[in-house]
């Protein structure tokens, strides 16, 4: 029986080395995950230390910091910022801006609501990341309306300005 | 036609005429970021920008075309007049590509972001900043920087040839420095200031987001931005989590020091440009601002302390510190997230964050609230009264003050000074009770007015596309008349209902 119990310890042991369960303290996944970033922030004293996942849009850039690196995600309710080893981030192809829908990821990572790492910021050390869907290149169709609507306009700017400048010419020859 | 009707026709008419020129002077602004639209091949923002500077235009050149005959000689009214109905027009009509782009709700939420531009304090509705486009992006920062400075002034510095009401155009747009003996002179000199402070701020910023991980457009274009922001003390910046996006305490400090530099008297960056290094320590905003940021922020990070809010000195300098003096300079640059003021920040920390943004940066700078030359004015005249109840009954008290040359403090002065500093506290208690009166809790309507009403841009989650139109009305008319600081904007509301009474 006790030779059982070593056996499990045991492999307990090793499966905690695998999966980094005891590296960090107070840890555990809250039960309601995915959470949203507005939550985290909402509750930040309830989830400071834990192990939490959010899901949502990678915007802007991976910001390079050696064997590090940040992103930021936005998942329609706030953006934050995560960080973490370089190589996590290896997956994204995709990160939102004006012509790019970002890559839509799981993050899973401890929140911090004062990283005394990043001095002191509310952010989240990823621990791992999966890339759910995969981003894309945006289409910005030029409406017919807006075209008409810019010719229209423009035709009556430059009249009133020719208008103008003739008038202003009369004054001077008059003066 | 009768002779009255004449006359008010060519007081109008002369209204008209600087506005139709401001306007104009406005439609040549917005080919700056329709040349970064195209650049960035950005065509729908191309057409946004075309179409608003056309309208711009047909409103410019028929105000020119009515009001032709208007007198370029203007009263003291007529420029108060100009300056607010150009301000409210500018609004209007800056809105066009903003509206047209989409990332805003309404036309409302769109002129309410213009408005927080212009008057430099930083609140923002528009939605999905992450993927807006960089000719909106420059839209934006253009505004809180010419903002900064005045449209007036800028109307003024290039586009007038020494017109005899310049003077009083500049007063109304809440200016008063003399740097130079001729006002186009001064409003040259203002711009020759920002334009180099532009550059080297830019080529920092670039160097500094190169390594902080930007690609290097990107790090210029953002280092063009968030200088234009911090300068201007407005606040801006091109991603929604605003300077936290960069997660870079280098960036943070190099932001700090040029928003404390532009929240300066720009009389004060004169005497230094010209030699006179010494007026740093004896100018009385500068000395103001160093005891009030002192005080202020020792509160702050006293409360944030006791509630070990923050794990070490550094977090609570670079989230508590940051903020205090984002607040007090008006700048609205936040290293923390908008609702964690509420959340995590003691009531005490609260209120001095508050005291922060209504006392302000200094008189004749790009800051807001009270100003720094009032709030010491305001401490002399205590020192001086309590002087002179410990004096003698037939002792001569003399108060002075430094403001470049030593000054006697005089009756009018502190007149002024409690006048501006009552107006300010009166609207912010109106702001504060309709913010109340919408349903949000008191710390969070006194703090998100004291933000609006001094032109920071600090926000506790108040302002967003969700809250109700009426508050979103009264907080653009709260930036405005903080901004143009009461006077201007009195003068034209009671010309207003004078001609409905006629």
């Amino acid at each position: 029986m006790s030779g059982r119990i070593l056996t499990f310890l045991i492999l307990i042991f090793f499966m905690s080395l695998v999966n980094n369960v005891f590296s960090y303290p107070l840890l555990m996944i809250s039960k309601d995950t995915p959470h949203t970033i507005t939550d985290l922030i909402e509750r930040s004293k309830l989830y400071d230390g834990k192990i939490v996942e959010i899901k949502g849009e990678v915007i802007g850039d991976i910001l390079d910091r050696g064997k590090y690196a940040w992103i930021n995600i936005y998942d329609g309710s706030s953006s934050i910022g995560i960080w973490g080893v370089k190589e996590i981030f290896s997956s994204i192809k995709f990160k939102g801006d004006y012509n790019t829908k970002g890559d839509y990821i799981k993050v899973t990572g401890i929140f911090k609501r004062a990283d005394p790492k990043q001095g002191g910021e509310l952010d989240i050390e990823a621990l791992s990341l999966k890339v759910i869907s995969v981003g894309k290149k945006i289409d910005h169709p030029i409406s017919y309306h807006l075209i008409l609507i810019t010719f229209i306009s423009s035709s009556i700017a430059a009249i009133l300005g020719l208008i103008w400048l003739k008038v202003n010419f009369n004054k001077r020859r008059t003066s | 036609m009768s002779s009255t009707f004449i006359i008010r026709f060519q007081k109008l008419s002369t209204v008209g005429l600087y506005t139709g020129r401001v306007m104009l002077v406005l439609a040549g602004i917005m080919v700056v970021p329709l040349i970064t639209s195209l650049l960035f091949g950005e065509l729908p923002i191309v057409l946004d920008f075309l179409v608003g500077i056309s309208i711009t235009s047909i409103v410019g050149f028929s105000l020119l075309l009515i009001c032709g005959r208007g007198s370029r000689d203007i009263s003291w009214t007529q420029s108060m007049i100009v300056v607010s109905l150009s301000w409210l027009l500018a609004m209007i009509l800056s809105a066009i590509p903003y509206y047209l782009s989409g990332y805003w709700r309404s036309y409302l939420d769109a002129m309410f972001d213009v408005m927080s531009g212009f008057t430099t304090t930083g609140l923002v509705l528009g939605q999905d900043l992450d993927h807006m486009p960089y000719g909106i992006n420059m839209w934006r920062h253009l505004l809180t920087w010419i903002g900064g400075q005045g449209i007036i002034v800028l109307a003024l510095s290039f586009f007038t040839k020494g017109s005899p009401g310049a003077f009083k155009l500049y007063v109304g747009e809440g200016k008063d420095e003399r740097l130079q003996p001729n006002v186009i002179n001064t409003t040259r000199a203002i711009w020759y200031v920002s334009v180099v402070y532009l550059f080297v701020g830019t080529f920092i910023l670039w160097i500094t987001g190169i390594f902080v991980g930007l690609p290097v457009i990107k790090a210029l274009f953002h280092g063009l931005w968030i200088f234009m922001a911090a300068w201007s003390t407005g606040g801006f910046a091109p991603q929604s989590q605003n300077v936290i996006y960069y997660h870079s305490r280098v960036y943070e400090i190099i932001t700090m020091i040029f928003f404390i530099i532009g929240s300066f008297n720009f009389n004060l960056h004169w005497a230094v440009w010209t030699g006179n290094r010494k007026e740093i320590y004896r100018n009385l905003e500068t000395v103001t601002f160093s005891i009030t940021a002192t005080v202020l922020s020792t509160i702050a990070i006293w409360e944030l302390s006791k509630l070990n809010v923050y794990p070490d000195a550094i977090s609570l300098l670079s989230r508590g510190y940051y903020s205090i003096l984002s607040a007090h300079t008006t700048t609205g640059f936040m290293t923390i997230y908008a609702r964690q003021f509420v959340l995590d920040w003691g009531p005490l920390a609260l209120m001095a964050i508050t005291v922060a943004m209504l006392f302000g940066g200094s008189a004749s700078s790009t800051a807001g609230g009270f100003k720094a030359v009032r709030v010491g004015v305001a401490f002399k005249t205590v020192i001086y009264e309590i002087k002179r109840l410990l004096a003698p009954e037939r002792a001569v008290i003399v108060e002075k003050i430094h403001m470049g040359r030593d000054i006697v403090l005089e009756d009018r002065y502190v007149r002024i000074a409690l006048t501006i500093i009552f107006l300010y506290t009166i609207s912010w208690f109106i702001l504060t009770f309709i913010t109340n009166a919408c349903g949000y809790d008191l710390p969070s309507s006194m703090f998100e007015s004291a933000s609006a009403i001094g032109n920071v841009g600090l926000s506790c989650g108040v302002t967003n596309p969700d809250m109700p139109s009426i508050l979103k009305v009264a907080y653009i008319l709260g930036m405005w008349i903080g901004r143009l600081e009461f006077m201007a904007v009195f003068v034209f509301i009671g010309e207003f209902i004078r001609t409905l009474r006629r």
